[in-house]
């Protein structure tokens, strides 16, 4: 009956082709660590994002925005969890993905023939960091419309065209309900549309080409008499069982989160955006949320605004480059040498310092330290260019090593 | 990657106990999800019961008042008017109520609580157009005993909100829940419990 | 698995979110109870009989609190309604809007999240801080909430209270130090002495806080001071409650759930264990 059914199926969709091709008959490296449940993690985290997202938006309304928010979290059956899950899965999915970025990063992830993986994960980035903001806007708290308003007006820091840009986004004199209409189209249609698109793209490049593994070693380079890599193992029901454990793990975590701490000590929910936005009254202190901190340091680490606007855009548009910048052929950290190992620890450091720096008070020393980890995370890709001249690297083993 | 020495038994147990607990955590997943859906606490206020102080209402007289976004009427019956419900008994599809178009304490002649008092949700039961009132005999066509009329399709209904035989609707009008607070001389509409 | 455990500590706060502005005084931690129905009950009369003429809470429903706080709908509308508003209404205030901005300036603010965006600590300190000050216009003024606008409304309950002399001597030693930390012209030399003078100020105020010196009572109230206090408390805990209805609830349904998937990690487990066999 099914195996018929499945002949009709097969006949006029590639079912059982598609199934095969990504899932059962995916061979995937059998040493994948801790590191690579971030992937699928990522993917469970978007999928909440819009089934979340879009029961939101049966309820809230962009002429009403704090109202609706707040009938949402008290009139509607359930509606306080499903907005919870909503903005800590905004929080949480940064969490994966920074990691899942620096996954690829430890173990050259991005190297030839990967750089189509990256390009499309950092688009994938990039167009999360702007549904995160456009999203930020919609309860219409304080924080949302200060924050906001700030970042509109980097806008207007460019050359020229700044000002005419800035009224051009508002779509008003200030900041208002015209600027917050059309965020919530784009929020809640065009990028996650462009969203669901590139993480397709991202998934189909990785096919393609495999995945690589903690070892670095391209495993379709070694083969058996059936044409199956030595050291790849079918994704499912491997990868599947292994990943349903990580899930689960990644949920006690997440939802802990959701019913426990929502606010999460106010770096998911910040205090003032329990006030309704008011024009006229700016926030004591202004901070963006935590995961745009560090970008949000780079930018306040030079004087000049607009001067802040292109170190910031550069510190995005340097991570595209990555996969041509760092021209060691060997790819995993496990293989390469010590000059390397202390490079990136130096940068996950100071990554995490321009994060921290972006919630605390402006002090003389948080601004010299701002610029010092501002200059130290350019440092670190103009160093990968050179290091294979002073690089001393590890053998690379023929096989992955452990399981 | 060897498939020798297998238990597949204990694979197979696995498997389903994993699937069913998995299961029971979706389903436990959409709960909210499908509850959200229900009225709201704002739509419940605004549904609750609504009351209407009868004395305002002279014999005879109709009026419609809102109760969760439907007309209600409410209509005070001379005698005249009783006696033509008994008049139409014949003509119309489900005399007796059968039908559970109403509570059980309106499932009489008159279809109301006390007999001169009739309240009914004004909504057709064809497609849902609000039928007008024509109460004096007569006042529609000839031998008309007095009662409703829809004009989306000429469905008619006498004046206890009986379906007439042979019109499109096929079902009375239906009588909200409702009570009579005879200290107070209101009616409330949308609670339970009758006199 | 030393992994994983890193993986967790990463997710946790890198430290609490730094408190805005200087520290108020008194700053006395509030211990409210949202699990004592008494408690909240009775801040939600004193909100309905003291607050809600100027202060609505617009989002807050009578029923939505009957059903939560186990108050009938008859003791609801006998207690808490006092206008002619309806069971399933938000808790409007009473004032008219224009009115108010007529009278004090500012059409005062809505309440319903009032404790989220400042705190639970803070409307607890705010409320027992009043103080006699001839020179503000309704004659009290707030060391929580500096020339605060609005009429000290439980004065009755509470009494009047003045400062402490204890506390003019430490707040004058602090204005001293700030007059020398601002003057352009004062030596380095003055400058630290200074600094150093207004970290003792502090600590002081913070003693006289902590032993509740910083007010004398001036005029008796109809609640002696630890009746007030614990008034205040349950006012607070109301406040505390509208702010964030679903808290008891979240956190009663995040341990089913939790447990539910600590079961379901335990099948899991041993189910990728089971596949895993085959991997050499």
């Amino acid at each position: 009956m099914f195996k018929n059914f499945m002949t009709w199926l097969d006949a006029r969709f590639p079912a059982t082709k598609v199934w095969n091709e990504h899932l059962a008959e995916y061979y995937a490296p059998k040493n994948f660590n801790f590191w690579y449940f971030f992937g699928s993690l990522a993917m469970l985290v978007l999928v909440n994002q819009l089934l979340t997202g879009i029961w939101l938006t049966m309820f809230y309304s962009p002429s009403e925005p704090f109202a609706s928010v707040e009938y949402i979290m008290r009139d509607v059956e359930y509606g306080w969890l499903i907005r919870y899950l909503h903005s800590t899965g905004a929080s949480a999915f940064f969490v994966v993905v920074y990691l899942h970025m620096f996954r690829g990063i430890m173990y050259g992830s991005y190297k030839k023939p990967r750089e189509l993986i990256w390009i499309f994960g950092m688009i994938i980035f990039v167009l999360l960091m702007a549904e995160a903001f456009m999203g930020y806007l919609l309860p219409w708290g304080q924080m949302s419309f200060w924050g906001a308003q700030v970042i509109v007006n980097l806008f207007g820091t460019i050359p020229v065209v700044g000002p005419d840009l800035v009224e051009w986004i508002r779509g008003d004199f200030t900041l208002s309900l015209a600027t917050l209409n059309r965020f919530f189209a784009l929020h809640v249609v065009a990028v996650p549309l462009a969203l669901v698109a590139m993480v397709f793209l991202h998934i189909v490049a990785l096919h393609k080409v495999g995945s690589n593994n903690p070892d670095g070693v391209e495993i379709k380079e070694k083969k058996d008499e059936n044409g199956i890599p030595l050291d790849g193992i079918p994704f499912h029901p491997y990868y599947t069982v292994k990943d349903i454990v990580g899930v689960v793990v990644f949920m006690m975590i997440f939802l802990g989160v959701v019913f426990f701490a929502p606010d999460f000590g106010g770096y998911f929910l910040e205090r003032p955006n329990f006030e309704p936005a008011n024009p006229l009254k700016t926030p004591p202190h202004i901070a963006p949320v935590w995961y745009f901190t560090p970008f949000y340091t780079m930018l306040r680490a030079v004087p000049d605004p607009f001067g802040g606007f292109i170190v910031m855009a550069l510190a995005i548009v340097i991570l595209f480059l990555l996969p041509w910048l760092d021209r060691q052929k060997v790819k995993s950290i496990r293989y390469r040498g010590a000059s390397y190992k202390i490079l990136l620890a130096l940068f996950v450091i100071s990554f995490i310092i321009l994060g921290v720096l972006g919630v605390v008070p402006v002090t003389d020393f948080t601004k010299w330290l701002g610029r010092i980890c501002t200059v130290y995370y350019f440092f670190f890709f103009i160093a990968l260019w050179f290091l294979p001249k002073f690089e001393k690297t590890k053998p690379v083993p023929e096989r992955v090593t452990d399981k | 990657m060897s498939n020798q020495g297998v238990n597949k038994g204990r694979r197979n147990l696995l498997i389903g106990a994993t699937s069913v607990v998995g299961a029971v955590g979706v389903i436990g997943a959409a709960v909210p999800f499908v509850r959200s859906w229900a009225p709201s606490a704002k739509a419940q206020s605004a549904g609750a019961p609504v009351a209407y102080d009868y004395t305002k209402l002279e014999v005879g007289q109709q009026i419609t008042v809102e109760w969760r976004g439907k007309p209600v009427w409410v209509m005070r019956r001379d005698d005249k008017m009783l006696q033509s419900i008994t008049k139409s008994e014949g003509l119309v599809a489900d005399p007796a109520s059968e039908k559970p178009q109403q509570p059980e304490y309106c499932k009489n002649e008159y279809r109301s609580i006390e007999p001169d008092i009739f309240v009914a949700v004004g909504i057709c039961t064809h497609l849902g157009c609000s039928p007008q009132l024509f109460a004096d005999a007569g006042s529609l066509e000839g031998g008309w005993l007095g009662g409703y009329y829809c004009p989306c399709h000429g469905s008619k209904f006498d004046l206890a909100g009986r379906v007439y035989s042979g019109v499109p609707a096929n079902a009375n009008l239906e009588v909200p829940p409702y009570t009579i607070d005879t200290a107070a001389k209101m009616i409330v509409i949308g609670e339970e419990g009758g006199a | 698995m030393k992994k994983l455990i890193t993986a967790i500590l990463f997710l946790l706060p890198v430290s609490a979110f730094a408190a805005g502005g200087g520290t108020t005084y008194p700053n006395d931690p509030a211990n409210i109870d949202l699990s004592d129905k008494t408690s909240l009950q009775n801040g939600a009369k004193l909100y309905v009989n003291y607050c809600l003429g100027c202060h609505s809470m617009e989002y807050v429903r009578y029923s939505r609190i009957a059903q939560d706080l186990e108050l009938t709908e008859e003791q609801t509308v006998n207690n808490l309604i006092l206008g002619d508003q309806k069971f399933g209404d938000t808790m409007d205030k009473s004032m008219n809007g224009d009115l108010a901005k007529k009278w004090f300036g500012v059409d005062p603010l809505d309440l319903s999240l009032a404790a989220r965006v400042r705190g639970e600590d803070w409307v607890y300190n705010y409320l027992r801080s009043f103080y006699v000050d001839p020179s503000r216009p309704f004659g009290v003024n707030n060391t929580v909430f500096p020339e605060v606008g609005m009429p000290h409304i439980l004065a009755d309950l509470q009494g009047l209270q003045a400062k402490s002399d204890e506390l003019l001597s430490v707040e004058e030693q602090i204005a001293e130090a700030k007059a020398v930390l601002n003057d352009s012209e004062a030596s380095e030399e003055a400058k630290a002495e200074a600094e150093e003078k207004q970290h003792e100020a502090e600590a002081a105020m913070a003693k006289l806080a902590a032993e509740g010196k910083m007010f004398v009572q001036i005029k008796e109230g109809q609640m002696t001071p630890e009746e007030y206090d614990e008034n205040i408390r349950d006012l607070t805990a109301f406040m505390a409650y509208t702010a964030n209805p679903v808290k008891l609830e979240s956190k009663r349904m995040g341990v089913w759930v939790l447990l539910f998937l600590f079961v379901l990690l335990i099948f899991a487990y041993f189910l990728k264990k089971e596949f895993w066999k085959d991997i050499h």
